[in-house]
């Protein structure tokens, strides 16, 4: 099987759109609620789950074959944690601020469903290259969904797009519920809404 | 039987790889989040006493938003005011560790109060470079004084429960503890919008821009307010508005933070006092200690409230 045969695009592709874990399985939404008000921690935020995710799947998938199936949860989780808790240990020590802004969130990653989700469901049933793959795959549809919601989260909220202000800064008056969490439920709801009603083909193709 | 060995041993065997690995890292990067932690508190003693580095100075200076501000009324000058605590900050932050600790090094001293009342004197070139396992920001008292324009001002760690978690900060005293030279908090987890205001100019400047002092009139009690009164406040005392020396306002619906604010910070100012003036009164610490600082915790009631 080469490295980019069909298949293997098939798996990473299809986790982007159309098996996106938000927006397709409503996973992981945890984080989407709590980081999404800023974009530029929205991209730190997603960069650690890409890392974890990928990371964490090429794990498990290499260990597939040794580990013992009624502990398989336990040897997951203690993986995810590994990565995680050093990806924490890295953002303290080199991005200071931004991981002060995400606070407990970066830890909450370990509690992230999709994961444990992929490796659960991909990893321990695939070879590494496929898994790391649909890692990847996952954790940018994850990123996508994030980011589209953290854009007019941010302008609405304060009237910028990475600290960039892009609003006048002195008449706009900004969006407080945009930056507390339900803001990003609104957004979320607004997203999958739009998306469904202009792409039904999309969603009857899944099913 | 045998299935059960296998399986303890794995679990046994993948822990103390993960243990050893993260071990590791933990080593790797304890001494960048130690600096990290000693910077950002730096910055905001800094900050609230505000010792500048040049550099900071010299960017406040060219700032374009500052300087098209206007300052001819009371209030205009206020809100340059505040936005100059915002932008001072926002250099600060940008500035070079080296720089940051230049400048502490240069102009402050170090009281180090144990919870033994033990009592240890640092400069300030000494303070800034000690290993981080000496210092513990957890029990012990740790004063931070520097002179400016001949005066003493001395600043300590205020921190209590907010409405959602701990909210810490830094407050600089001046005059012999008397008024407030200024205020800055840097780790809280307030509602954004409303309680994460106490991180806004107008909030912290009003602390100095009015000269508000921590003691209600002839009370050598602590009791610096942060309370909601109706009327507005153009420099002067107008018959609509009856705040006093000691209260500032408190933040439009953020009730809570207000109160966690108002009920904090002299519980802390007055616990500070008091582990100070038995230093005053058993050491005798000339150095560390203006005149009129000295007389004031000599005289501080040391019985509790």
């Amino acid at each position: 099987m080469s490295l980019f045969s069909a298949e293997n695009k098939k798996v990473f592709l299809e986790n982007i759109w159309k098996e996106n874990p938000i927006f397709r399985q409503i996973l992981g939404i945890c984080s989407c609620l709590a980081v999404t008000n800023l974009v530029y921690n929205t991209l730190i935020m997603c960069i650690a789950l890409i890392v974890v995710t990928v990371a964490t799947n090429v794990f498990v998938s290499l260990l597939r074959e040794y580990i013992p199936g009624r502990i398989r949860m336990i040897t997951q989780v203690l993986i995810i944690t590994v990565f995680v808790t050093i990806v924490d240990l890295l953002l303290q020590a080199f991005s200071y601020e931004v991981s002060k802004q995400l606070g407990a969130y970066v830890g909450l990653i370990a509690t992230n469903c999709i994961v444990m989700g992929r490796a659960e469901v991909f990893a321990m049933k695939n070879r590494p290259w496929p898994s790391f793959l649909d890692g990847l795959g996952a954790g940018i549809g994850y990123s996508i969904i994030l980011i589209a919601i953290a854009i007019p989260r941010e302008i609405l909220g304060f009237g910028s797009i990475c600290y960039y202000p892009i609003l006048p800064q002195e008449s706009w008056i900004a969006w407080n519920i945009m930056i507390m969490p339900p803001g990003a439920f609104l957004m979320l709801g607004t997203l999958i809404w739009i998306v469904n009603a202009s792409g039904k083909k999309v969603a009857q193709e899944g099913k | 039987m045998k299935n059960y060995i296998r399986m303890i041993l794995f679990l046994f065997v993948l822990s103390v790889i993960s243990a050893i690995l993260l071990t590791f890292f933990a080593l790797e990067t304890k001494e960048y989040i130690a600096k990290n932690k000693q910077r950002e508190r730096f910055i905001h003693i800094l900050k609230s006493m505000r010792i500048l580095p040049q550099e900071v100075e010299n960017l406040l200076a060219k700032d374009e938003k500052l300087s098209n501000m206007p300052e001819n009324t009371i209030q205009e000058k206020f809100q340059k005011e505040a936005i100059r605590i915002e932008r001072t900050e926002y250099y600060l932050k940008k500035e070079k560790t080296e720089k940051i600790l230049e400048t502490f090094s240069s102009c402050i001293d170090v009281l180090e109060v144990t919870s033994q009342n033990e009592v240890t004197f640092y400069k300030g070139k000494e303070f800034a470079y000690l290993p981080s396992q000496k210092i513990d920001y957890l029990h012990n008292l740790y004063i931070f004084q520097a002179k400016k324009e001949g005066q003493s001002i001395y600043t300590f760690e205020i921190a209590g429960a907010g409405f959602w978690d701990k909210v810490s900060g830094y407050i600089a005293l001046k005059e012999g503890f008397r008024n407030i030279a200024g205020i800055t908090f840097y780790d809280h987890k307030e509602t954004p919008g409303l309680g994460q205001r106490i991180e806004e100019g107008w909030f912290q400047g009003q602390f100095t821009f009015w000269n508000k002092t921590i003691f209600r009139e002839g009370s050598l009690k602590p009791e610096l307010r942060v309370t909601a009164r109706k009327g507005t406040y153009d420099g002067e005392a107008t018959a609509n508005y009856d705040k006093k020396q000691n209260e500032v306002d408190a933040i439009t619906g953020a009730s809570e933070t207000s109160r966690a604010l108002d009920r904090f910070i002299s519980k802390n100012l007055y616990h500070v006092f008091s582990k100070l003036a038995k230093v005053v009164r058993d050491k005798n610490d000339k150095e560390f200690f203006d005149a009129n600082t000295q007389a004031f915790l000599k005289n501080f009631p040391e019985a509790k409230p």
